[in-house]
């Protein structure tokens, strides 16, 4: 199969629990990511993404698709959020710190969206705060999205 | 004034009870924030602060996830608990609210590291010794080290508190319109010495109360 690679001007969406994003302490609304939000886990090769646009329609629309898509293989719960970063802005600010990453559509079992940011380093916390602040900073609460498809699956 | 000069190197001034009257130095900018330090770092010094420092993460193998982390919630609400007279109620109540919600087994991601005791007791001892007034955002690492986030519009200082009064911090401000940031590792109480070229006074300061 054919690498494809993700259009400049597309989306990618990275899945967040509670301990990777902050909300205010008084109006519980979501204030940001944190940069830890793109660290890789112990063995992981590259940053795991759902790429927004493989779905048609509008962002709502695209987004209930992709919850759906990333409860294959994991939880998606309402206390949970969404990043959305631009596929070019992630490459330039990566770039910004000598990482070539490739943005890539890698369709997972059950999660068709998937996408893989390749030749990701996480080990510059000053990079990851740039994608939490800037590139990657759009963060929007899960809840919306799965209210749109629910009921989901437990975790088995 | 000789004999601050013959004094043994600034070990002994810090162990000095934290009542004890210095002498004067003189009543500038400077010598307030020295004196200010010198009283944070007295206090890290000091029971029961001091004693956090030793705790050490709790061997929960055999436990199910879900016990797991029921057990560490409880164990760092116990480590609060031993200097819960340096923290106001208020925080108190909250910083035990976002402890049950990061060990929450619903949302906890199984790859990940259990929160670790050691991250947590340095995370207190930096509250404790920068004394702010902002409250900040917290979030674990996959490494299960608490992170500290203070955000003022589009800057911020994010701390991981990785343990043994070690922290990994980054900061990031905007000036003139161009955003300048830095980061490193270093031992708690050297963190103002190496933000302060950011002037980050204003991130860690707001009408809010930590600590009594």
């Amino acid at each position: 199969m054919p690498t494809v690679y993700l259009p400049d001007e597309d989306h990618v969406v990275r899945h967040l629990t509670p301990r990777q994003f902050i909300r205010d302490d008084e109006t519980k609304e979501i204030v940001g990511c944190l940069p830890h939000a793109f660290e890789l886990r112990e063995g992981e090769g590259f940053l795991s993404a759902n790429w927004l646009e493989y779905f048609d329609g509008g962002e709502s629309d695209a987004l209930a698709a992709t919850a759906f898509a990333i409860s294959q293989s994991r939880a998606v719960r309402s206390s949970h959020a969404f990043a959305i970063g631009n596929v070019a802005a992630i490459k330039a600010a990566c770039s910004e710190f000598d990482v070539r990453v490739r943005i890539v559509h890698e369709p997972d079992a059950g999660n068709e969206s998937h996408a893989a940011v390749r030749r990701f380093k996480d080990d510059d916390l000053e990079l990851l705060e740039l994608l939490a602040q800037d590139a990657w900073s759009r963060v929007i609460e899960a809840k919306p999205p799965l209210d749109r498809v629910g009921p989901w699956r437990a975790r088995p | 004034m000789s004999s601050l000069l013959t004094m043994p190197r600034s070990r002994s001034v810090l162990e000095m009870p934290a009542g004890a009257v210095m002498p004067s130095l003189g009543v500038g900018v400077d010598s307030k924030s020295i004196e200010a330090r010198l009283r944070s770092i007295r206090q890290l010094l000091t029971e029961p602060v001091s004693n956090i420092a030793n705790v050490r993460d709790t061997d929960l193998t055999g436990a199910t996830l879900p016990e797991q982390l029921r057990s560490k919630a409880l164990s760092l609400k116990r480590i609060a608990g031993a200097v819960a007279m340096h923290l106001t109620k208020d925080w108190r109540l909250k910083l035990f609210a976002r402890i049950d919600e990061l060990c929450s087994p619903e949302d906890w991601d199984e790859p990940c590291d259990l929160p670790s005791e050691q991250s947590f007791s340095t995370f207190l001892r930096m509250i404790i010794y920068l004394h702010p007034t902002r409250r900040p955002g917290i979030g674990l690492s996959n490494r299960g080290h608490f992170v500290a986030a203070w955000t003022r519009g589009s800057d911020r200082i994010v701390i991981e508190c990785i343990g043994n009064d070690e922290v990994r911090w980054v900061l990031s401000k905007i000036t003139d319109g161009e955003r300048e940031s830095g980061a490193g590792k270093v031992s708690l109480h050297r963190i103002p010495d190496v933000i302060a070229g950011y002037e980050p006074e204003e991130l860690f300061n707001d009408a809010h109360r930590l600590l009594a």
